[in-house]
């Protein structure tokens, strides 16, 4: 049954891969399988979704700790952020060394064009629409089963 | 004899407090294998969660298996057992295991021993961390309230959390002489440790124990009789780089305890001095989660000034050990786990010393060494699976070979055992909810 997972169709309703323009670079369809594998343990895509992290429906442009009654930490509100996918990309390559405080346990992705994609695709996730579409991911288990 | 000690696994308080799979901070889906997530989980005092719904920090598991030796044992290792062959159910542990405050969380024990009929307390960390900002460096700070120097450690390096993670109670164990950080204390003393985690990388950390009084270990569950006496001067320290890379993490780090130990509480009565120093490496392989492959290793070297054995050797009128000895301990254990759930191990145990004809007779040497081969299956654990996260099983096949056990390959109790003839085949059920 998992195996059958290794091409799963997701459907997602905030997600459109031909709405929008990705950051600048990035391949937002590898950005979501690095969603899955690096990211989605913690966070969802999803409007309104908290998991540990915050829900990143729409992180691009949003001011940093804005979501209502989501425990920050005093880091992050302080932090003055607004999420451009510059700020974004520089934040994923060791989020706790750009804000030392955060609360993210996250070593980082160190290639800069792996963070280019996976701001691609948060890119496209703010730009819901009501479509439902197909993409390729890898299966949940293989996903989380990354420790990260 | 000296139990392996490493037998604890993954928690599914945990999960169900943040919401993840065992395998984000397990290797293997079950524990007690920490990724470097587990380990800056466990370093953050437990308390990372999810925030959704009201979180009751409590869990339990039992194991317990079938125990073949190759030969059969002189007496029977319990008085509920048989000289080979045992089913046993070796413990059912209940667990206050989760945050308690913001900054607050444990890892506290209670098991019932199948073996001894007996509840007692287990291993138990408390611990209070936060974070700071220091120059622009991000520090975890802390304190561990815990009962057994090494239980607080992170890695699976030191001797609370290593390999062999689940062994039988009723077998051989590593023989009948250990160092003092290995085993034996715990969970009869209790210490305060402080920690700090910096930058994600460097961990340094110092603290102390003292024992429980002797009615206080009998309150404990610990049993009449089996005082481990009065420490004094405890210095518990340790220092550890840890650099993860995302898809693979190393470790490397020295570990330091140094004791006095007076085994009857004779005021001003002489005194064993240990002096542990160890060196430990810890890599893991994550990937995608597909194949993992973990190696654990640790080297321990113990100075000993047994002052107090040999002044009652000679108040006895026998023959007087030399009360300057040398243990040294080294462990290494790889592992390779195939989509978190078919697992191998091997792994391999050697303790060595000194020789002496009075503290290690027949022999006149406590060495023991041997190697373990486990494979196992873990069906759950993961994101999709089944029962998630109540689900938790572990079933798996160990085999133990002895090379030599208190300090001979041959007839080492004088008897004519040979250490081959402890060999132990082991099959396990491990069960966690």
């Amino acid at each position: 049954m998992r195996r059958n997972a290794l091409v799963r169709a997701i459907p997602l309703a905030w997600f459109s891969i031909a709405a929008g323009s990705a950051h600048a670079g990035g391949d937002p369809a590898h950005g979501a399988e690095l969603f899955q594998q690096n990211c989605s343990a913690c966070h969802s895509p999803e409007r309104g979704q908290n998991l540990v992290g915050p829900s990143l429906f729409s992180v691009v442009g949003r001011q940093a700790a804005s979501i209502e009654n989501f425990p920050y930490s005093d880091a992050m509100k302080r932090s003055g952020i607004v999420w451009t996918p510059d700020q974004l990309v520089a934040y994923l390559k060791a989020p706790r060394r750009f804000i030392p405080g955060a609360k993210m346990m996250f070593p980082g992705l160190p290639d800069q064009k792996d963070r280019e994609d996976v701001v691609a695709f948060l890119s496209k996730s703010g730009q819901a629409t009501s479509t439902t579409v197909t993409i390729e991911v890898p299966p949940p288990n293989a996903a989380l089963g990354i420790a990260k | 004899m000296l139990l392996f000690t490493g037998q604890a696994s993954a928690l599914p308080s945990y999960a169900r407090q943040t919401g993840y799979p065992c395998v984000k901070c397990h290797v293997g889906g079950f524990g007690p294998q920490l990724t470097p997530y587990g380990v800056r989980f466990k370093l953050s005092a437990y308390t990372e969660t999810d925030h959704k719904g009201l979180k009751i920090p409590v869990a339990a598991f039992a194991f317990g298996g079938f125990t073949h030796t190759e030969k059969d044992q002189a007496a029977p290792p319990t008085p509920h057992t048989d000289v080979n062959d045992n089913t046993t159910l070796d413990q059912i542990s209940g667990f206050i295991a989760g945050r308690w405050f913001e900054d607050v969380g444990s890892f506290l024990q209670v098991t019932y021993n199948g073996n001894t009929k007996g509840l007692s307390t287990d291993n138990t960390d408390i611990r209070y961390a936060h974070d700071f900002v220091v120059a622009r460096t991000d520090v975890i700070a802390g304190v561990s309230l815990n009962n057994n120097p090494t239980v607080q450690d992170p890695f699976n390096t030191l001797f609370a959390w290593n390999f062999p993670y689940i062994a039988s109670a009723v077998a051989f164990g590593t023989g009948s002489t250990g160092t003092q950080i290995s085993g034996g204390l715990g969970p009869a003393v209790v210490g305060t440790t402080a920690y700090a985690f910096i930058n994600d990388s460097i961990l340094a950390e110092v603290g102390t124990y003292h024992a429980w009084s002797a009615a206080m270990q009998v309150k404990l569950g610990l049993g009449a009789g089996k005082d481990i006496g009065r420490l004094d001067n405890t210095l518990y320290w340790r220092l550890a780089y840890l650099q993860d890379m995302n898809t693979q993490a190393f470790s490397v780090g020295l570990v330091g305890f140094n004791l006095d130990r007076q085994p009857e509480r004779i005021d001003s009565g002489p005194l064993n001095k240990y002096h542990d120093l160890g060196a430990d490496a810890w890599y893991e392989f994550l990937g995608n989660g597909k194949h993992n492959v973990a190696a654990y290793a640790s080297y321990v070297r113990e100075e000993e000034d047994l002052d107090d054995v040999a002044a009652r050797a000679r108040a006895g009128g026998g023959p007087v050990p030399s009360p300057n000895q040398r243990l040294y301990d080294f462990r290494f254990n790889a592992s390779y786990y195939y989509d978190q759930t078919y697992g191998l191990t091997i792994g391999r145990f050697s303790k060595r010393g000194t020789s002496d004809p009075v503290l290690y007779a027949p022999t006149g040497k406590p060495d023991t060494t041997g190697t373990i081969f486990q494979i196992d299956y873990t069906p759950f654990g993961k994101a999709d699976s089944w029962g998630r996260p109540f689900a938790n099983a572990r079933v798996g096949l160990q085999y133990t070979i002895y090379d030599r056990y208190n300090g001979a390959s041959t007839n080492y109790d004088g008897t004519g055992r040979n250490a081959s003839d402890n060999n132990t085949l082991f099959l396990f059920l491990w069960l966690a909810v």
